[in-house]
């Protein structure tokens, strides 16, 4: 109960401090909020005065970019927030970040909001038009991808007024989404579906209670990288509890509950075995699931997870899961962090997060994929790059802390977590985001060997074998492509 | 009556439209107070002229209404017919559907009417429907009867309309202008996919109506503000007289949410127009997530209705079957809303059916508005309305895809076809009876995907 106030007491201070802060820009120049990609932040802030990728080297105020700012925005989140004392409060950062834009520089920021399922259509129609209705693309990473393959993006990298080494553009993504030193799309501190979409563990603390396992022990091996496939089997292999009924059903106590198809992908990336993978040498992705390293991956999560009543798999969907995770069916779930809402409030036992397992203890960083985010992307026919890239990296810094913080230290810190530790888990998680190199999206063999891994197929080589050299020459496909 | 609130007129219309949207259909009266207090008082949209001028300036000066919350209680009684039903129309207005009901009985409640302090305010009778609009205290009362149908549907609002809004109710003289008045079907398509309908009317005084939009998020608002700027005749920014949404379905009602949102201060939106059902019976159909979805187009909408930067200015109207409203020299003939498939609530879960059905005159030609109307409605406005269907310009139900009925085809017999769809689409319906009908026996059609066309209400020609 303590930690709840505590938690409570966090969350109200963070929320006068929002409140409070007259210009979050005169605050973000001395205190700046780690990046994304490098450190997600704790309640207590941290001052960071000779970082220069927390230094915004452009105009605090100018009328030289005035005028609206049009997004089409598939994303569930509105970019244009909500000025309402009872909106969410996400929304509500979204529009104070947006009212500092409308007074600092004249920017209006308005949104048309497209179904995703027609996002893809409508944007390449209205690109090859030649005079779009929108000056950036909130799409996700598949659709903008598909888009990026036929040349429709302006290359983020060649516009002046964007500095994407700066902590509020979000560093992995940089990495993962660069090919031939072009960016076409990536993620920043302006929205927050990248921090929504990345997959984690939950574990339930009465669970754990009732198991005689410590739960401080449990976040101690997790904060020492101790956090493994092998430790989570430990931990979960004597939780199963029939329900009395001498069926393995919803209604039993699992250690692992989950979409199959979804978490063993995620235990793969966890692994540090995602299917396709950056080499550092060439900055060109290649397959990583042609190689031995993945096959051997691949049979140790099958190993670990393929025990008698160990993981629940009659989940056809997230919610299912969830719900089930919620009602005190499962010990471990993994799921993204967005669904922590759920959590937050229908769980009655209190609940903490982990990253997703390392392979083993050799394995240097934890792994979080986050599939499938919004990302943002500026059209190729854009006739105003530098106005639109000074919006973008305003933007972006200005939802430091706004967006970024009301995410962070208030929703996600104060008003999610449940215990005093989970912010240190929390932190190791958006430390270790690893987005899904693109081209990935654009194949269809991960769902096959998805599948495989839920059939608990064991003849993965044999598999492999067949489709490398198509695999190959789709990678390359995809390079020339997005390179040319 | 427990109490009158002072409202302005188009907050007063607002706050329907958002009881609509609210949970708890939010009572007419719970708004009262905080609407009240906040009062704005601006210059007239009319006397915009001048091009730099913006639209956030050109706010129209609110008029007071006296609004006076009503139940279906509060329609005197009825005696005669059978099977008598409560419908609750949504915004605040009811109704009351009377089945097996004599012509004689019909009448013998008209003439009742007077006698209980009601005034007659209009009456029209057309093919088998009678209508009488009567007033009393401030509220209204539609008194309707269908011979075909056998049924008589008392409606009480609120308001009383041809007072709250005499500049559209009751018009007796019409306003005169010199423009030519024009249709125009809006190009919509997305590679062969249906965008829906979008259609604009620009009246003799140079204003526009624009009719559903089609989808959000594909373009067609931008289409829409670059043909309004194109027919403007103003020298200033132009003016939409109204915004008609025939029901809230994505393909119709999607694209005033991108005008909403981001073309807002490029138009002048005087009303917008709309019936549709309560938030309960919505929230019960096909389109249930719209109300709780911050990014439908039914709440950004109503986000900028309420928005005194946006269109906070504008009314918001809520006509009935029966009414004819006169804007700026064009006359808007309501042939059916939902309130005509009530009390069959069940098939009312598909907006379709709810489709606000209406005929434009202007010119001296008339289009007829179909939207997204179902067959056995079709059916009924055909008996209803009769040889009152007959237009120069149609607009096939449905996009012309499904519940077309020749029966209502021959009715109209129109001189132009005009089918909003892609041509993907036209190609895979034409042959079903009731296209074939339109194709063999009428001469001119016109496909919206093929590209944007705009005819003469005068002459019905083509104008480039």
């Amino acid at each position: 109960m303590m930690k709840k106030i505590f938690s409570l007491l966090i969350a109200a201070l963070m929320l006068l401090s929002l409140a409070a802060c007259a210009d979050p820009a005169d605050s973000a120049e001395t205190t700046v909020p780690s990046g994304a990609s490098t450190t997600a932040g704790s309640p207590e802030s941290e001052e960071i005065t000779n970082d220069p990728s927390g230094v915004f080297e452009l105009p605090t105020e100018t009328s030289e970019y005035e005028g609206k700012i049009v997004f089409l925005n598939s994303d569930t989140r509105s970019i244009a927030g909500l000025d309402d004392a009872s909106a969410d409060l996400l929304d509500q950062a979204v529009f104070k970040r947006n009212a500092i834009m409308s007074e600092r520089y004249g920017v209006e920021v308005s949104e048309i909001v497209v179904k995703s399922s027609k996002a893809a259509t409508a944007a390449e129609n209205e690109i090859m038009s030649g005079d779009p209705s929108f000056d950036v693309a909130m799409l996700n990473y598949t659709n903008a991808t598909k888009l990026a393959r036929q040349g429709l993006w302006y290359d983020l990298t060649s516009i002046d007024n964007i500095s994407l080494e700066k902590s509020w553009w979000d560093q992995s993504a940089n990495l993962n989404y660069s090919f031939g030193n072009q960016l076409y799309y990536t993620y920043s501190n302006m929205v927050t579906s990248h921090f929504d979409h990345v997959r984690c563990f939950y574990f339930n603390h009465s669970i754990m209670s009732a198991n005689s396992l410590s739960v401080d022990e449990l976040y101690m091996k997790a904060i020492d990288g101790k956090w493994t496939l092998e430790e989570m089997y430990n931990y979960a292999k004597d939780v199963y509890r029939d329900d009395g009924n001498g069926i393995a059903d919803a209604s039993d106590i699992y250690p692992v509950v989950g979409v199959p198809s979804t978490t063993y992908s995620a235990l793969c990336s966890g692994a540090d075995a995602s299917y396709i993978k950056i080499d550092p040498k060439t900055s060109l992705p290649y397959a990583y699931f042609t190689t031995e390293g993945f096959i051997d991956a691949y049979n140790l999560i099958l190993d670990t997870m393929s025990g008698n009543n160990f993981f629940y798999t009659g989940c056809k969907k997230n919610t299912e899961a969830t719900d089930m995770f919620v009602d005190g069916h499962a010990l471990f779930l993994m799921t993204t962090i967005s669904n922590s809402n759920t959590m937050r409030t229908g769980m009655k036992d209190d609940f903490g997060f982990l990253p997703l397992p390392k392979r083993d203890l050799n394995q240097e960083h934890y792994t979080c994929n986050a599939p499938n985010p919004y990302s943002m992307a500026i059209p190729v026919c854009t006739k105003e790059p530098e106005r639109i890239g000074f919006i973008l990296e305003a933007m972006a810094y200005y939802s430091t802390d706004t967006v970024r913080t009301t995410f962070f230290e208030i929703k996600l810190y104060g008003q999610t977590s449940r215990d005093a530790l989970s912010w240190q888990t929390l932190d190791l998680i958006y430390s270790n985001i690893a987005y899904s190199i693109p081209v990935e999206s654009t194949i269809s063999y991960s769902s096959t060997i998805n599948g495989m891994m839920v059939e608990g197929s064991r003849d993965i080589s044999s598999y492999i074998q067949s489709v490398k050299s198509s695999m190959e020459k789709d990678i390359e496909k995809f390079i020339n492509e997005v390179t040319k | 009556m427990k109490f009158k609130a002072i409202l302005s007129l188009c907050l007063a219309a607002l706050m329907i439209f958002m009881s609509a949207c609210s949970p708890n259909g939010g009572e007419t009266g719970d708004f009262s107070s905080e609407v009240a207090s906040d009062e704005v008082s601006e210059t007239n949209a009319s006397n915009a002229s001048e091009a730099e001028t913006t639209a956030a300036e050109v706010t129209t000066e609110k008029e007071q209404v006296v609004l006076t919350p009503v139940t279906a209680d509060d329609i005197p009684a009825f005696s005669g017919g059978a099977k008598r039903s409560d419908y609750n129309c949504g915004d605040g207005v009811y109704m009351k559907v009377i089945n097996m009901v004599m012509e004689l009985e019909y009448r013998t409640y008209l003439e009742k009417l007077p006698t209980l302090g009601y005034v007659e305010e209009s009456a029209r009778e057309v093919g088998d429907s009678i209508f009488y609009t009567f007033s009393r205290e401030g509220t209204a009362l539609i008194a309707a009867y269908s011979g075909s149908e056998d049924t008589a549907r008392l409606t009480i609002l609120p308001y009383n309309p041809y007072e709250a809004y005499s500049d559209i109710y009751g018009v007796t003289n019409a306003a005169v202008g010199d423009v030519e008045p024009l249709v125009t079907m809006v190009n919509t398509g997305i590679n062969g996919e249906d965008t829906g309908m979008s259609y604009i009317i620009r009246t003799p005084t140079g204003s526009f109506i624009v009719i559903d939009g089609g989808w959000t998020g594909v373009g067609e608002a931008k289409k829409i503000r670059n043909i309004l700027k194109e027919q403007n005749t103003n020298g200033s920014l132009p003016v939409v007289a109204a915004w008609i949404l025939t029901h809230p379905h994505a393909d119709h009602y999607g694209a005033i949410a991108d005008m909403a949102s981001v073309y807002y201060d490029e138009i002048v939106l005087e009303r917008v127009i709309f019936n549709y059902m309560s938030d309960e019976m919505l929230a019960k159909s096909d389109v249930d997530k719209i109300l709780n979805d911050n990014n439908s187009p039914f709440n950004i909408l109503r986000k900028a209705l309420s928005s005194e930067k946006k269109w906070g200015y504008t009314q918001v109207i809520k006509p009935h079957t029966g009414d004819i409203l006169n804007i700026d020299g064009v006359e808007i003939d309501i042939l059916h809303t939902h309130e005509d498939v009530a009390p069959d609530t069940s098939a009312l879960q598909y907006n379709n059916a709810a489709s606000m059905v209406f005929k434009v005159t202007a010119g001296g030609h008339s289009v007829l508005f179909l939207a997204d109307l179902t067959s056995k409605n079709m059916l009924s406005i055909a008996k209803r309305f009769g040889d009152h269907l007959k237009s120069d310009i149609l607009q096939p139900t449905h996009h012309g895809r499904t519940h077309g009925k020749i029966e209502v085809y021959q009715l109209v017999s129109p001189t132009v076809v005009l089918w909003d769809c892609a041509l993907s689409s036209y190609n895979e319906y034409k042959n079903q009876d009731y296209n074939q009908y339109l194709i063999k026996n009428f001469p001119r059609h016109y496909i919206s995907e093929k590209g944007t066309v705009t005819l003469s209400m005068k002459t019905l020609e083509e104008v480039s």
